[in-house]
């Protein structure tokens, strides 16, 4: 009889406390592929990225807010990697869609915590031609967040680097011609955002819905050259908001790596919580030095996340404003980062417009 | 999370069944009349430390009347006693060290409300929103109780934390009772701070972005750039 309560405990415990499932083993050390000093001579073709979108779904409020602050700082860490692979001409984080840009690419954030990153990424040319449009995944190792590794890279990089590589490899399938048939293309898309009357014509959408470079305006067409000078002052702007994102990118680099620490050190905490008997969570809080040091553990915690919320909350606030010099003319632009980029953009087509209309030419 | 939970229940039992039972009595505050900046009136706070002692004392010369006169609680022992009071006095500690706040900032920002604290994370309250929030470590509650704007955080290791707002009548003073409990220690450790508001000192600067010169600050109206 005792035999048989005896099993029928043991059984219990079994569905009680199930071995846990074994995670993801994180990913293998990667490489950055980088650009030979050959390589690194040839025109590089400009690559933009904005904001990272999330999947949405059910979060907690102060998530959401944190959310917020990573669509803008994981975008930023991708255009370090790229940058520092030497492929490319200017990269560049950007509040919107970057007409200038011979290749943007828009990133999804499906799942982002301190163990796991996962992430679609969609990347297309000014042609319209679909470069990449994949999922990664990456799991992060433990001592990723160890204090020697601290000064290191950030853990996310690996994932930085695999997207990198493969875009890398996707420009080296380009020939010489392809690429300047790319800046080409850009720079028409940009003139006809400008003017699309001016510039209809030299670019069709061909069966498969990609465009085509049907032709290219004298190189001493007037309204290039006005193309390409409104395009610097674009460029200077461009690199303005850039500077933006990388002020946020430094700053929150600490805070958000030590938030993903302790998140990491609790999961562990609580798993191992859940292993403990009760009478040993008691005896534990005896102890003031536990107490203390489990309370310090969530203030520091508490405090990094509130300091990455302060910073998400200011990102949707109304910036300094910016003052710009365009043709001689001082312009002010005022908002958040989005709504200046898109008066900073009205700006320019008015200016345009302005130099384009009879009375300008007389 | 199993040992998350028992400790959420056994936490939630003892703090919780000190506090009405009603969501929110109809002549509650608004969140709106908690928003300011406010300081610690030194005067009509408590001190940590004068509390513990005070505490210890009633309590330990309880445990020695009852312990004389055999009406000990049944299967107390002096050991149980005295692992009882150590308790009591890790609690008064941990009391005293998180309320030296001595400047908030109430404010609202969209339907957060954030008590900000000069030196420790801010508290944070959903209007309308999800009262309770199972966090990584613990997990963290808040709810209008009474005339009470109340806080409270569940630890691992089983012990909780509550922070209770009372506004005064006339607005004009802030109380924060601070109440911390742990499983196995007899007694909560509360100590009780008042604070009053004060208006804070503009800065005076103001910064542009320019893109030729990059950030351009000005103090006052004279420049520095």
């Amino acid at each position: 009889m005792i035999r048989g309560w005896i099993l029928l405990f043991w059984l219990a415990g079994c569905t009680v406390t199930p071995s846990p499932a074994p995670g993801p083993r994180p990913d293998e050390p990667t490489t950055l592929n980088r650009a030979s000093i050959m390589e690194g001579n040839l025109a590089g073709l400009n690559l933009s990225l904005t904001p990272f979108s999330h999947l949405g779904g059910s979060v907690s409020p102060v998530r959401a807010e944190l959310l917020a602050a990573e669509q803008r700082y994981l975008p930023y860490l991708l255009k370090t990697t790229l940058t520092e692979s030497g492929f490319w001409g200017a990269v560049r984080v950007t509040p919107g869609v970057d007409v200038t840009a011979e290749i943007n690419c828009q990133g999804q954030l499906l799942a982002a915590s301190a163990a796991e990153l996962q992430l679609q990424l969609i990347c297309r040319d000014a042609l319209g031609e679909l470069w990449l449009d994949d999922r990664f995944d990456t799991r992060v190792a433990r001592d990723a967040y160890s204090q020697a590794a601290f000064s290191g890279p950030d853990p996310y990089r690996p994932i930085m680097i695999r997207i990198a590589n493969r875009l890398a490899d996707a420009l080296a399938l380009l020939t010489d011609q392809d690429r300047r048939r790319l800046g080409d293309a850009a720079l028409l898309r940009y003139a006809q955002t400008l003017s699309p009357e001016g510039f209809d014509g030299y670019l069709a959408v061909n069966a498969e819905g990609l465009m085509q470079v049907q032709g290219l305006p004298a190189s001493s067409d007037p309204m290039v050259a006005r193309v390409q000078r409104i395009r610097d002052s674009e460029y200077q702007f461009i690199d303005a908001m850039d500077e933006q994102y990388r002020l946020i990118y430094q700053q929150m680099n600490v805070p958000y790596r030590l938030w993903r620490q302790y998140q990491y050190e609790f999961e562990d905490y609580n798993t191992s919580l859940g292993d403990r008997s009760v009478g040993a969570q008691r005896r534990a809080v005896a102890s003031y030095e536990v107490m203390l040091a489990t309370y310090k553990r969530y203030q520091d915690y508490k405090r990094n996340e509130d300091e990455l919320s302060e910073m998400a909350q200011s990102l949707v606030r109304a910036l300094s404003p910016t003052l710009g010099q365009v043709e001689g003319q001082v312009v002010q632009l005022t908002g958040n980062l989005e709504q200046q980029y898109e008066l900073w953009r009205s700006y320019l087509l008015r200016l345009y417009q302005a130099e384009s209309s009879p009375r300008a030419s007389e | 999370m199993t040992g998350l939970m028992l400790f959420s229940l056994s936490m939630s039992l003892l703090l919780f069944s000190v506090l009405p039972s009603t969501a929110q009595a109809s002549d509650a505050p608004a969140f709106s009349e908690f928003l300011g900046h406010w300081e610690v009136d030194f005067s009509v706070s408590e001190h940590p430390n004068d509390k513990l002692r005070y505490l210890y004392e009633v309590t330990l010369s309880d445990h020695q009347r009852r312990m004389a006169s055999g009406q000990n609680r049944i299967g107390e022992t002096s050991f149980q006693a005295i692992d009882d009071l150590r308790g009591l006095v890790n609690l008064g500690r941990l009391g005293e060290q998180i309320t030296r706040t001595s400047v908030l900032n109430v404010r609202m920002q969209g339907n957060t409300l954030y008590v900000d604290r000069d030196d420790n994370f801010s508290l944070r309250c959903e209007v309308g929103g999800l009262a309770e929030e199972a966090e990584n470590l613990g997990y963290s509650r808040c709810r209008m109780s009474d005339r009470a704007l109340v806080f409270w955080l569940g630890l691992p290791g089983g012990f909780g934390i509550e922070h209770r707002l009372i506004l005064s009548e006339r607005g004009d003073r802030l109380s924060i009772a601070t109440t911390v409990a742990a499983d196995g220690v007899s007694q909560a450790f509360s100590v009780s701070r008042v604070y009053q508001p004060f208006e804070p000192v503009s800065e005076g600067i103001q910064c542009q972005y320019t893109l030729g010169k990059g950030k351009v600050c000005t103090l006052n109206g004279g420049s520095n750039d």
